[in-house]
């Protein structure tokens, strides 16, 4: 029997399985809402820069420090003055962008582990998944803390620590969606026809492995955010005066006694959002793109 | 349910203050783990704080002054020529192991501070603990020394022979870190005398728990004012915040350290009261001389007239601060009056920038060896009576900087790492600050000015500006010194060689109960006077 | 079963090896002479010389992580090079005060998690189980740093209700034995201390309970459904049984079999949460502890703490997967 691959076959319905999947996700309210969030925030992150020009190093308005949300500042002001919107609307790009890039270079790093390691199997595959335990020994946001904490606070060193520790689920899956797939009949009658290994991977096995590494890379990014946010609140990522969602957090808690909320709660308001997002979009992909694995 | 809970609180409180009711244990929240006990080798203001509780000095500055008068040391002369000193100590003091005060155990501190190769000198040395502040107020160790001699003349008369007057050399001798320790516990626990320290004052050493508080108890044998609790315990606690929530809670009676935001919190409670320390701090922005770009006053000019210094001392401050024109703070005999501030004008910090050649603004910067490298502005990692909140403070002054064209980028290293970084000359420019220790001017500038090209200061070399505080250093007649002070700031701002942001009248929050507490500017504040009703 | 239990045991040693190279690595992360950087202003040249051979800085590589091995093993994990004191020491003196966070959080996500997810299943796809679907995700996302803030704010500032820091009103006089100060209160008979100690953990175990609440609702829920649709309990059904009998008999006792291993593996993400959770609090654990050493560049406890938090987690990995495996007769264990 085929398998049911999303590139090279079609439901009883006509429609491709891309479509099909596509159409299941907006049925699902949950996933709606997600893929609302997701887009608004990818929105956010790409046109705010566009439309509106800030530049953090001069923004510092001190008569106008920790004012209450009004009209003119709907978020308040912090304590330098600064319109916690703006910041926040801003601070979008930073941790989207640090989340997507993350991800993406654990996707790549970690996909082409597993494939390998999946394919080549024997010793290969022994060691890429000894690492791969190894990492996974470590609960991610320590591992991720501990590594920055050693090469040092910024934007660069985080994204490479985030990544790092996002990699093994990666290689996990791409892996496993290897090993279920190099037993099936089309390969072995493939591989006897003479094809090549890198086009099998390449244009039939890698394919097949699309379903669950979307899944995964939205959940990713929706961790990677959360954990560049996590870091921020430590000191840890981005310096100031850099508007990232995480560090905004951690200046304002010595608020707590003189009542600034706002300085806190919108910030973290929008982390939780952003992330939330993601997450409800994972879930409904999972469920649509996999329907055999719906409860 | 909020009345039952009120009342466990409070009965709790009166189980755990102490043994018996409150009033007889005074709390102070501290802002952190003292380093340790021993006053010869620590710098920093917590150990300090309990340290002048445990020891006394020959002298002591008086009540909320920096004016000198006796301690252990009931009266003294000085010769005509300025150079030698004659102590004629207290008697019937011992110390808190029973050991009697006397010219040997003093005589025996001074050798220990004074002399590399005395036994207690040199193990802590090894231990790598410094006797900084020696070297710093007297010149140096063993021969470097103003120091000539120091002798016993009977059992209870000290002789200090200098080279040369040294005006401040009262002051400096009320400072903590001349505390008379006991010889022989010194000697019984060598390195580890920090976690045992034995003096003459007016609360003993009891325990110090790590990580929590440090526990004293009162001297019923103290030659002074006898202290009105039984107990004082020094309580760490190293948010800002949780410490106001404890104090508002009743569970300390006092703390230091309190966010600028703060103080009006404390103020509209009508459980506390706010006390704030005569203003002897002052926060600065420091160039660093090997710096190219730096080396053209324009530049220099250029990023005083960009801050706005009115704006951060209204708004950061807490309403405590003052805008600060020049070094010393305005409570010093030696400032001077007549100065005026820079103006703050981002157009004319504009010009002067084109004029310097940096007509797109200033965003890197050349040292001498040629490399290039962007323009780092380190702002501080802790927070200091002179910064109380130095990341703001920092990037405030970014953004003014950025207004006026000075592109910089904020970084900052922990505590320890900056200021070695600092010492070493490896800032380009950077916040710093300083609190007076002895009401002295020479103490707050010739610390910094005195040795032309130190790394420490940035290489900053102005000779005249150093033989002119030489001088004062020297002369005795405090008007005439007065003068050169005075002289000095000017010169020091024709130069532009600093820039002098903001003073600061550090607060203390207290809860109403308390009466009696003396704020002093050098921060060295006696529990023996304090009561909580 | 027993063999199965040895051999999964086997396996976690070369892991264990293998993350003690990747701890022993961080010190050599660092950027620059980490002699130098540990001891910043402290350093004399004296000093750094020390520091290098006590680190073993001066040996090649392979040697140094053989020394480093022994030492670990023997629990010398280095010495605080602020105080002074054995890492190892402090760490389990820190260490009861996260572990009773921990569990109370556990507890709380147990408590409250179970039934979430028992009623999702049962009134599948009802508003009710929309409802706690999308509670459960947000509670995944939410930052617990921020929810801490917020509950400290509201609870702690705002009505003044709960406390906001530290596990004890300060200068409470009260002499723990185990430092599980809840357990001491209890055994020394101490109810206002008890008390008091509750009344601080409510808050810190709020907000680190989200994430392992929101997971074990989840987790509930599916594993709810899959028994609830299974042969036996439609045969039990059939049979006449009333419909809560069956499922508190059948469907609950299968279901929670998952969750148990579900509840293992949210121990080493509460250990890391507590990092973000006990610096709001000033929770004198370990997460603070290595907060305040990261700011001091206190390497050898970051290098330890995270030694000891990843063979905890290995540790209890292991068992929670041989516990399951001892539990579940239909896992195969190959």
């Amino acid at each position: 029997m085929p398998p049911s691959t999303l590139a090279s076959s079609t439901t009883s319905a006509g429609l491709s399985p891309a479509r099909a999947a596509w159409r299941r996700l907006l049925a699902s309210p949950v996933a709606r809402v997600g893929l609302g969030i997701v887009a608004a925030f990818v929105l956010i992150a790409v046109l705010t820069p566009a439309v509106h020009r800030y530049d953090a190093k001069t923004d510092s308005n001190l008569a106008l420090r920790l004012k209450p949300p009004t009209g003119d500042h709907p978020f308040g002001t912090d304590t330098l003055g600064r319109d916690i919107l703006v910041r926040v609307l801003h601070g979008a790009r930073v941790s989207l962008g640090l989340g997507v890039s993350s991800v993406a270079l654990a996707a790549v790093v970690g996909s082409v582990l597993g494939l390998l390691a999946g394919y080549v199997g024997r010793r290969v595959d022994l060691v890429v998944m000894f690492c791969m335990d190894i990492l996974l020994a470590f609960p991610a946001t320590l591992l991720a803390i501990a590594i920055v904490a050693m090469i040092g606070p910024g934007l660069r060193n985080s994204l490479f620590a985030i990544s790092l520790v996002s990699i093994p689920v990666y290689a996990r899956i791409s892996r496993g969606a290897v090993l279920a797939l190099r037993e099936r009949e089309f390969v072995t009658a493939a591989r006897g026809l003479g094809v090549s290994d890198w086009r099998l991977l390449g244009r039939h096995i890698f394919p097949n492995c699309l379903p669950p590494l979307i899944v995964q890379t939205t959940l990713a990014i929706a961790f990677a955010i959360l954990e560049a946010a996590a870091l921020g609140f430590l000191g840890l990522g981005a310096q100031p005066p850099i508007p990232e969602w995480g560090a905004m957090l951690a200046d304002s808690y010595k608020y707590f006694t003189s009542g600034a909320w706002w300085v806190f709660f919108f910030p973290g308001a929008a982390i939780m959002l952003a992330v939330l997002g993601f997450n409800l979009l994972g879930d409904g992909l999972r469920d649509a793109l996999d329907p055999r694995l719906k409860q | 349910m909020r009345h039952r809970t009120f009342a466990l609180l409070v009965s709790l409180l009166l189980l755990g203050l102490a043994d018996s009711a409150p009033a007889q244990t005074f709390v102070f929240g501290a802002q952190g783990e003292p380093v340790q006990l021993d006053p010869a080798v620590i710098t920093d203001g917590i150990s300090s704080r309990i340290t002048r509780q445990i020891y006394d000095s020959l002298v002591k500055y008086k009540g909320a002054t920096t004016e000198v008068e006796p301690a252990l040391a009931e009266k003294w002369e000085v010769s005509a020529d300025g150079k030698v000193w004659t102590f004629h100590l207290r008697k019937n003091v011992k110390f808190h192991d029973g050991n009697p005060l006397d010219a040997t155990s003093v005589l025996w501190n001074f050798e220990r501070w004074w002399k590399s190769a005395h036994s207690q000198h040199e193990n802590q040395v090894k231990a790598g603990q410094t006797f900084e502040y020696w070297e710093a107020q007297f010149g140096g160790f063993d021969d470097k020394s103003i120091v000539e001699k120091v002798e016993a003349v009977g059992s209870h008369t000290v002789r200090i022979t200098l080279k040369a007057p040294q005006a401040p050399f009262l002051a400096n001798l009320a400072m903590f870190v001349f505390d008379i320790a006991s010889p022989k516990a010194v000697e019984k626990w060598g390195t580890e005398f920090g976690k045992h320290p034995v003096g003459t004052g007016a609360f003993k050493f009891v325990e110090w728990k790590p990580n929590q508080e440090v526990i004293l108890e009162a001297n019923p044998d103290y030659w002074g004012v006898k202290p009105k609790v039984k107990r004082v315990v020094l309580r760490n606690i190293k948010d800002n915040s949780q410490r106001l929530v404890a104090l508002k809670a009743g569970e300390i009676h006092g703390m230091e350290g309190l966010n600028p935001d703060d103080v009006k919190v404390v103020r509209s409670d009508p459980n506390l009261q706010i006390l704030l320390r005569p203003t002897n701090t002052t926060g600065y922005i420091a160039f660093n001389y090997k710096v190219k770009e730096f080396q053209d006053k324009r530049v220099r000019l250029a990023f005083a007239h960009a801050i706005n210094k009115r704006a951060i001392v209204d708004a950061l401050y807490g309403g405590t601060g003052l805008v600060a024109s020049q070094f010393q703070p305005p409570s010093l005999w030696g400032y001077n009056k007549e100065l005026k501030d820079f103006e703050w004008s981002p157009a004319k910090a504009q010009a002067l920038l084109k004029q310097a050649g940096f007509a797109q603004g200033l965003s890197e910067i050349t040292w001498e060896d040629g490399k290039r490298e962007p323009l780092v502005f380190w702002y501080m990692s802790r927070s200091r009576p002179y910064f109380p909140n130095p990341k703001e403070i920092g990037e405030a002054m970014a953004a003014d900087l950025a207004k006026a064209g000075i592109k910089v980028q904020l970084q900052t290293a922990e505590w320890a790492v900056y200021l070695d970084k600092r010492k070493n000359g490896q800032l380009p420019v950077y916040m710093l600050g300083w609190t007076g220790d002895n009401g002295d001017p020479d103490n707050f500038i010739c610390y910094f000015f005195c040795s032309p090209g130190a790394p420490r200061e940035g290489f900053y070399s102005n000779k005249p500006l150093a033989d002119l505080l030489l001088r004062a250093q020297s002369l005795t007649r405090q008007a005439e010194r007065a003068r050169l002070y005075s002289q000095a700031e000017q010169m020091l701002q024709e130069d532009v060689g600093r820039l002098f942001i903001a003073n600061n009248q550090p607060p203390l929050a207290f809860s109403k109960k308390v009466k009696g507490y003396v704020t002093n500017p050098t921060g060295s504040e006696h529990f023996n006077t304090v009561e909580v009703q | 079963m027993g063999r199965y239990a040895v051999r999964r045991s086997l396996t976690i040693i070369p892991v264990l090896l293998g993350v003690s190279v990747l701890v022993f690595s961080f010190i050599h992360l660092i950027p620059g002479d980490p002699a130098l950087t540990m001891l910043g202003e402290r350093a004399t040249p004296e000093k750094v010389e020390e520091v290098r051979r006590h680190l073993g800085l001066d040996r090649p590589i392979p040697e140094q992580y053989l020394i480093y091995l022994g030492k670990i093993v023997r629990g010398d994990l280095g010495i605080s090079i602020v105080r002074g004191d054995p890492v190892l020491t402090d760490l389990l003196r820190r260490f009861p005060a996260t572990v009773e966070l921990a569990t109370a959080a556990i507890f709380l996500a147990l408590l409250f998690g179970i039934p979430i997810g028992i009623v999702s299943a049962v009134w599948r796809n009802s508003l009710v189980d929309s409802f706690s679907r999308v509670w459960a995700l947000a509670g995944v996302s939410m930052p617990i740093f921020w929810l801490g803030l917020m509950l400290a704010w509201f609870f702690g500032v705002q009505l003044r209700w709960l406390p906001t820091g530290f596990r004890l009103d300060t200068g409470t006089a009260f002499e723990p034995w185990t430092n599980f100060v809840i357990l001491d209160a209890a055994l020394q008979g101490n109810w206002a201390v008890l008390r008091d100690a509750l009344r601080h953990l409510i808050l810190p175990a709020v907000a680190l309970a989200t994430i392992p609440l929101a997971v074990i609702a989840r987790m509930t829920r599916a594993s709810m459904l899959e028994v609830l649709s299974q042969e036996y309990i439609r045969t039990a059904e059939a049979k006449g049984l009333p419909q809560a009998a069956v499922i508190l008999r059948h469907a609950l006792r299968n279901a929670l079999l998952p969750v148990l291993t579900v509840v293992g593996l949210q121990v080493g993400h509460l250990l890391a949460g507590a990092i973000l959770t006990e610096t709001i609090f000033s929770w004198p654990g370990i997460g603070l502890w290595v907060y305040e050493s990261i700011e001091s560049r206190d390497y050898a406890i970051v290098q330890g703490a995270s030694l000891f938090i990843a063979v905890i987690f290995v540790v209890v990995n292991l068992v929670t997967d041989v516990l399951y495996a001892a539990i579940d007769p239909r896992i195969k264990y190959d």
